[in-house]
């Protein structure tokens, strides 16, 4: 019994992204594995048949339109990641859209905006200085709190005016990516000065 | 030569300098922070030691804990490395007193250029040009704005005890002299923890220009040629060659003399670079002395690649009392060699140092390719410390034929799972600018969009996506207790999170655990 493969990728590099669908036998007695590929979400999908050479765990070498290619690959938390030529590229399954379940809580994380509710650390990084206080009003742009991460330092900014609410660091800790570290509450500025 | 080494460093000059040694037949020490326990350089040596905490404050830099480590190891020989020690003279002080032998120069060597303003001394003391400007003995703002009018705008102030670009402020007229100056005394004490200022007139797309030199106890001082370092972000080189592009004999003659003369007339022992700012092309073109390293210098490769030297081999036998192992007939350069240094940084958010694991890992390799790597599959890449992963080098007959050489390599090299400037570098070397030799400090921000990001080939991610799909599906059918499918390479029997690991890899870490802390 042959079983069939479909399921729906959003391959990002840099700024951009794409959707792309894959279709693929499952039980592929073949050396070689056929995949169709339909790239974009338009209407109609742009559609290429690539052919994959061998794969291993860290490597597959795969032919689209005659030009063959080394994909280096490494799966990591929920996302893969890929290089192909120098360009790197990360690839996470769509949820909801494929044939499979896959998990995509980072998808979704990418995918709001900023969040005024509460800033957090953009990389691993070492609090150097924190320079407000809960209560503190804070201007739009105002340095709120200084990060270190490799001999650099990073300015955590207010995104708007607004009071902070709570301070969520200690300095001379060490905080992980997406750790909230301060929060605020936005104020418009056309509220008048700041009550003592 | 020595009983044992400590390599007083990490990451790929630790792992450079462990190479060498273990060429020689030297054994070596490594040392670690609680951050570096997996790194590579640990397992590059024959023994290990732990030396404290992730920040580098309470480790790589503490020099009491390089000095017990070297005494527990039983080294009678400190390397610095570049970074961390390698430029404080209370380095080799302490060396001396716990009778061991530093690499490198005397702490008064270290200690003159150490600070910008003696280290301009003393070229102008060996006749060496120095870019316009002046020492302000009054550090008071009159003062420094005084010698600044005479110096000329545009120009930069810049903290006396700094380096690497940091705390640097750029003024280009007088009417931003006056809030220019209190604002590079406030960067100069927080990236310097000293005030004092001095002023140097700013040239426009100069080039950075260097020359190795080596020197023995014995009056030998020889030069290995120049390295031209102008592609920089940020003040930091990201791309070096030698020789230098477009640098007429004429102009190549006075930096190679003015180099030797300034060593000479320092005192100068061990391996060293003296830095130039060169400001135009032909034989009478401005030619300026900016400062002197006085270390093994990150891009050395590029020499030893042209040269065929081994400097860190020449650093030893110099450590150890002997002349040089050449004289200066017997090196001949040849050809042309450029290296790139990779680092855990994101282009296209103005550089960002990155920290994470590394997920996969691939270097290339083929006729001229070099890599110096402290990384490899596996490896956690540490917030504390510098961002640079590995350096990669081709040699080739021609400028060319290296450039050739180092884009093809550049694009096998796998670093994933955390963001490199890999993609940047290949843009750089393809750029007709670069192409040409055409280059100067300002390259980078100058063509800055056209290099920081790609426009992604939809092909390719299409090519992305399918390897992904059949890797998932290879994965579930593992997981699924099915045997891998036709077209299948069996998964390794042995997992390792090392690249190229193997049982040795594994006996240098069971060697770690006798030998360490």
């Amino acid at each position: 019994m042959t079983r069939h493969r479909s399921r729906q990728w959003v391959v990002t590099s840099g700024a951009v992204s794409l959707p792309v669908r894959t279709r693929h036998d499952d039980d592929h007695a073949e050396i070689e594995i056929e995949i169709e590929i339909e790239i974009g979400a338009g209407d109609p999908a742009r559609t290429v048949t690539a052919t994959i050479l061998s794969s291993s765990d860290d490597a597959c070498i795969v032919s689209v339109g005659g030009q063959s290619a080394v994909v280096r690959l490494a799966p990591h938390a929920s996302r893969c990641h890929a290089m192909v030529g120098g360009e790197t590229f990360t690839v996470m399954a769509d949820s909801g859209a494929g044939s499979d379940s896959a998990d995509s809580d980072e998808h979704a994380a990418t995918a709001s905006g900023v969040d005024l509710d509460a800033l957090s650390a953009p990389m691993p990084a070492t609090v150097s200085a924190i320079l407000v206080k809960p209560g503190s009003t804070v201007k739009a742009g105002e340095t709120l709190i200084r990060l270190e991460a490799m001999k650099m330092e990073q300015a955590i900014r207010a995104p708007a005016a607004g009071r902070v609410t709570a301070i969520a660091c200690r300095v001379g800790e060490l905080v992980q990516p997406g750790r909230p570290l301060v929060a605020l509450e936005a104020r418009p500025t056309t509220a008048g000065k700041p009550h003592q | 030569m020595f009983t044992r080494v400590l390599i007083a460093n990490r990451g790929e000059i630790a792992v450079r300098i462990a190479r060498t040694c273990r060429a020689l037949g030297i054994p070596t020490a490594a040392v670690f922070s609680d951050a570096d326990r997996n790194a590579r350089h640990v397992g590059a040596a024959d023994t290990a030691v732990h030396i404290g905490p992730a920040a580098a404050a309470e480790s790589y830099l503490s020099i009491g804990r390089i000095i017990d480590a070297a005494r527990a190891s039983g080294a009678d020989a400190v390397h610095p490395g570049y970074g961390f020690l390698s430029e404080d003279p209370a380095l080799p002080a302490a060396c001396h007193d716990a009778g061991l032998t530093f690499i490198g120069p005397p702490a008064r060597v270290i200690a003159r250029f150490g600070s910008k303003i003696n280290a301009r001394r003393a070229a102008a003391e060996a006749g060496v040009a120095v870019v316009p400007g002046g020492e302000p003995d009054d550090q008071s703002e009159p003062g420094i704005a005084a010698v600044a009018r005479e110096a000329g705008f545009p120009l930069l102030l810049k903290p006396s005890a700094g380096g690497g670009g940091k705390g640097m402020v750029s003024i280009t007229g007088e009417d931003e002299l006056e809030a220019g100056i209190a604002r590079a005394r406030r960067e100069a004490l927080a990236t310097a923890g000293d005030g004092t200022l001095y002023v140097e007139r700013r040239i426009e797309r100069p080039r950075h220009v260097e020359v190795q030199v080596v020197a023995d106890r014995h009056g030998t001082v020889c030069q290995l040629g120049e390295r031209d370092c102008s592609t920089q972000r940020r003040h930091q080189k990201v791309v070096e060659e030698t020789p230098a592009p477009r640098l007429s004999q004429g102009l190549r003659t006075r930096l190679l003399t003015a180099a030797v003369s300034v060593a000479r007339q320092a005192g100068y022992e061990n391996a060293g670079t003296v830095e130039f700012l060169i400001d135009g092309t032909g034989d009478d073109a401005g030619c300026y002395f900016l400062e002197m390293n006085t270390r093994l210098q990150v891009e050395h490769p590029v020499t030893e690649l042209v040269t065929g030297l081994d400097l860190v081999e020449a650093q030893l036998a110099i450590g150890a009392g002997h002349r040089l192992p050449w004289t200066a007939d017997e090196v001949v350069p040849r050809g042309h060699a450029i290296e790139c240094r990779v680092y855990a940084e994101d282009p296209a958010a103005d550089y960002l140092p990155q920290a994470g694991t590394i997920a996969g890992y691939h270097e290339p390799a083929g006729p001229g390719i070099r890599i110096d790597s402290g990384v490899g599959r596996g490896i956690d890449v540490p917030v504390h410390y510098d961002p640079l992963l590995a350096k990669l080098a081709a040699v080739g007959r021609t400028r060319e034929q290296a450039r050739q050489r180092a884009y093809a390599a550049l694009g096998e090299f796998a670093v994933l799972g955390l963001p490199t400037n890999i993609g940047l570098l290949r843009r750089v070397l393809a750029h007709d600018a670069f192409v040409a030799g055409d280059v100067h400090t300002g390259f980078l921000a100058e063509h800055g969009e056209a290099l920081v990001e790609a426009e992604p080939d939809e092909m390719t991610m299409a090519a992305v996506a399918a390897a992904v799909s059949v890797a998932h599906a290879e994965r579930d059918r593992r997981s699924a207790g099915e045997g891998p499918s036709a077209g299948r390479y069996p998964p390794p029997a042995i997992a390792s999170d090392r690249p190229d690991a193997g049982v040795w890899d594994r006996l240098a870490r069971w060697r770690l655990g006798a030998a360490g802390d």
